[in-house]
């Protein structure tokens, strides 16, 4: 390698004292660097020798450079590979000075050779292959409901991200290993394209992509096991590992001991609905903000979510967008004002979660007086009757004072709007979700925060089904099969452990014969 | 007079209160409302209303010009009106005790009845507009002790008893309303509404079809297309249900309803739908009063008429206050 715009100069004692920031300053035009002194190959910093004060992570990576020249490593470099804008990525560990360099370069995709004269020449490491396999699901697979996708990346370029796609559409994004996910595949296709894309820390892309089979509702391809997703919503007093054997399953009457117990990660599709009419005056529309702005930085980089802001109309809402972020400002400058339209707008956040991919979770902050809404609650629980969503309602005050507060209003008297609010409750428990009584705005950021934990808490129990008899006769019968056997029912041998599943239709859906 | 027992009118506050009247009977209304509001500021040692109508004023105005204590009757509705903030509600129930005083007393004086009924009636407009329908409630009684033909005082009677659930009884009180004032909108829309929930239902389609059809662009109509809508839906016409919603979203883009009726109406008949987010922040950002909250309020329409009447009223009568008070401005 011949670098191009390589300047050689002398090491000279008055350089070598400037203090790093001095150097920066000084090197306006940088590259390289020759060292006059010490023909040794691999230099070691003296034991007591001054090491910087400040930790190089965050420094010009040239700057780094220029220090191990002056302390007399050989060492040529061109601007081309050391550029002004990159920095030292991972603090240098070694004392032996050229595995320190390698160190610095490493991140960067740069290494040393060994060059005439015992040089070190600083070069563009060359470019390992990167690979990513798929391991899971393989071609050809029944892939329908609950799909684990696993790849295996190989090579040693270090990988940044994996994207998983279905159909060239990212569903979920990975930042480390595992590189393994669990995605909802349902629909009308006959096959899916599941593929894993890798993107390398130094610019590489390698993609792996499989062909799988959708099955139609109506086959049931006979499996040893029945997978039931839950949250653990309480753990109650314990503190260690969940196993297999703290649950049971009730399935077709028998209970059954689980084989296995994994914790899953479903990417979410959330709408947080906060409420802003006149009965959230004062600091309880503040709070609800800025807790609605804890939940979306607690996203994790598959998750989707929006939110929106409400009264009798819509005041303010974002679209759906995946991963952290934040709300935009007027946000904050919200005043309370207008009736409140829960109803309409809870309907609305559950259609346009219908378009969305993942697990559906609406997280609802209202004191929960709908006198306004067009639609009514029971025609809202038709909804979500037929919604995988999971509701959560923050209410702001307890029932006992929502139920004090006789509202009555044009649309609905007092005992009718009390009737809304009671539906209001049981719908969320139907659900999946729970209701999460506050007693002031003091309590909204931790309610969010109980949330979002409470969605992480995903498990999958995998057991063998209960015979059945029949089952598998005559087409017959297949064709006279629930797609569902029925309820199942998850309970914990642990004492005040509380479970929910993790929403009604995934729990039909694990419950297929598959 | 309510809020000042006394059969002597302090000086000072009747000399103030007499500069008020002065400015309001040169025409400069603003002048005298804040010359009031002023008074109650430095009065705060004087307990809520220190504005009070001097008592000797109001009975020697009425009894030299009974028609010079409209303007000063709607002064102090005025008054009321500019206490509209949160714990200003002791001298707002003050202004208003004045405004009925003196509505009173003109009507004592020999004034016009219906005049005074007029003047009863948009006070109780005023409180039912704060949603205080206990304070509405009796002076829209009392102006239909005067008037029983008041339009606005009967409407406003039978909204609060539809709040209340008492359909059969504002279905009556909108149904002598619609003889009064047979082309209003507003008491139609009204009608129409308590009828669909008495067991009326075809009747009240037709109306709502009506009121939908002859457009306006208000919340008259929109109310109207979403009430239509539901009713259909409700009797088990979900088909027809999703077509009015549709033309009613497609007649009114703001509406912020009609959008979420017709995705559900869309969603229950399997028909297909889209772009409802971009309907409910079509107009997010104008800060619009909603038609159904707009509804659960007071009446707007003719309580809007009854104002402007008075407000005319008061302009005709405002010489025989400048007369009442003397070519000095003083009535003593």
């Amino acid at each position: 390698m011949r670098p191009r715009d390589v300047v050689a100069r002398r090491h000279s004692p008055e350089r070598a004292g400037l203090r790093p920031s001095a150097r920066a300053a000084a090197r306006a035009l940088t590259v390289v660097a020759l060292a006059a002194a010490l023909v040794g190959a691999l230099p070691i910093l003296p034991a007591g020798a001054q090491e910087p004060a400040e930790p190089w992570v965050g420094r010009p990576l040239a700057e780094a450079m220029e220090d191990l020249l002056d302390r007399g490593l050989r060492l040529v470099y061109s601007s081309d590979l050391i550029r002004p804008e990159m920095r030292v990525l991972v603090e240098p560990t070694a004392s032996a000075m050229q595995v320190r360099l390698e160190q610095l370069l490493e991140p960067h995709g740069l290494t040393v050779q060994v060059g005439p004269a015992g040089h070190l020449l600083v070069v563009r490491r060359a470019r390992p292959p990167l690979e990513v396999r798929l391991v899971s699901p393989r071609p050809g697979d029944v892939t329908v409901g609950e799909v684990e996708v696993e790849a295996m990346v190989l090579g040693e370029e270090p990988v940044d991200r994996l994207e998983v796609l279905v159909d060239d559409e990212t569903r979920a994004e990975l930042s480390s290993p595992p590189w393994r996910t669990t995605l909802l595949l349902s629909g009308d296709a006959t096959e899916w394209r599941i593929a894993a894309l890798a993107h390398g820390r130094w610019g590489g892309v390698d993609r792996a992509t499989v062909t799988t089979r959708n099955v139609v509702f109506r086959d049931q391809v006979q499996v040893a096991l029945r997978e039931v997703y839950v949250t653990v919503a309480d753990r109650g007093d314990w503190a260690g590992e969940l196993e297999p054997e703290h649950f049971r399953v009730i399935d077709g009457g028998v209970e059954i001991r689980p084989s296995s117990l994994d914790r899953v990660r479903v990417p979410l599709i959330a709408a947080v609905l906060i409420d802003t009419s006149q009965s959230m005056q004062g600091r309880a529309l503040e709070a609800a903000v800025a807790g609605a702005e804890t939940f979306l930085q607690e996203l994790s980089a598959g998750d989707e979510a929006m939110v929106m802001l409400f009264s009798d109309r819509v005041r303010a809402m974002t679209p759906f967008a995946r991963g952290r972020r934040r709300l935009p400002a007027d946000f904050e400058g919200t005043t309370a004002d207008g009736g409140t339209a829960l109803n309409d707008h809870l309907y609305a956040a559950l259609r346009l979660l219908d378009t969305g991919r993942g697990w559906p979770v609406v997280v609802l902050l209202s004191d929960g007086a709908d006198v306004l809404s067009a639609l009514t609650m029971e025609e809202v629980r038709w909804k979500i009757a037929s919604s995988d969503a999971a509701i959560y309602w923050l209410r702001i005050g307890s029932r006992e004072r929502s139920q004090r507060q006789r509202v009555s209003s044009a649309w609905r008297d007092a005992a009718g709007n009390q009737l809304e609010l009671e539906e209001l409750e049981q719908a969320v428990r139907e659900s999946g979700g729970s209701v999460i009584d506050l007693a002031g705005s003091r309590e909204v950021a931790g309610a969010f925060e109980t949330v979002v934990e409470e969605l992480r808490e995903q498990y999958v129990l995998s057991y063998a089904p209960p015979p059945v008899a029949g089952a598998d006769s005559s087409a017959a019968a297949r064709e006279a099969s629930p797609l569902s056997p029925g309820p199942v029912t998850v309970r914990s041998t642990l004492p005040h452990l509380r479970l929910r599943s993790l929403a009604s239709g995934l729990l039909d859906r694990a419950s297929w014969d598959r | 007079m309510a809020a000042s027992g006394s059969a002597q009118d302090p000086p000072r506050s009747r000399e103030a209160y007499l500069g008020a009247l002065d400015l309001l009977a040169r025409g400069e209304v603003e002048a005298a409302v804040a010359s009031l509001l002023d008074l109650d500021a430095r009065s705060a040692e004087i307990p809520a209303g220190a504005a009070a109508a001097p008592p000797r004023v109001i009975r020697r105005i009425g009894r030299r010009r009974p028609q010079a204590l409209v303007p000063v009757a709607l002064l102090h509705q005025r008054v009321f009106l500019a206490y509209d903030q949160p714990g200003a509600g002791g001298l707002a129930s003050a202004a208003a005790r004045q405004a009925e005083a003196v509505a009173q007393a003109y009507v004592h004086a020999g004034g016009d009845r219906e005049l005074g009924a007029a003047l009863l009636t948009s006070l109780a407009g005023h409180w039912h507009s704060r949603s205080q329908e206990l304070m509405a409630v009796p002076l829209y009684r009392r102006a239909l002790a005067l008037e029983p033909d008041q339009p606005a005082a009967l409407l406003g009677l039978a909204v609060v008893e539809e709040k209340r659930g008492a359909l059969r009884t504002a279905a009556s009180l909108l149904e002598s309303v619609t003889d009064l004032a047979p082309l209003d909108r507003e008491v139609r829309l009204r009608l129409a509404l308590v009828r669909s929930r008495t067991g009326r239902a075809e009747q009240a389609l037709t109306a709502l079809g009506d009121l939908a059809g002859r457009g306006g662009g208000d919340w008259i109509e929109a109310l109207a297309h979403q009430e239509r809508a539901r009713l259909l839906a409700s009797t088990g016409r979900l088909d027809r249900a999703l077509v009015a919603a549709r033309a009613g979203a497609a007649a009114l883009p703001c509406d912020p309803v009609l959008p979420v009726l017709s995705s559900y109406y869309s969603e229950r008949t399997g028909a297909a739908t889209a772009g409802l987010a971009k309907a409910l922040t079509a107009c997010a950002a104008e800060r619009r009063v909603s038609p159904r909250l707009l509804y659960n309020q007071q009446p707007q329409r003719l309580l809007e008429l009854l104002q402007a009447r008075l407000e005319e009223a008061e302009r005709q009568r405002l010489p025989a206050l400048a007369a009442a008070l003397g070519l000095d401005g003083r009535v003593e």
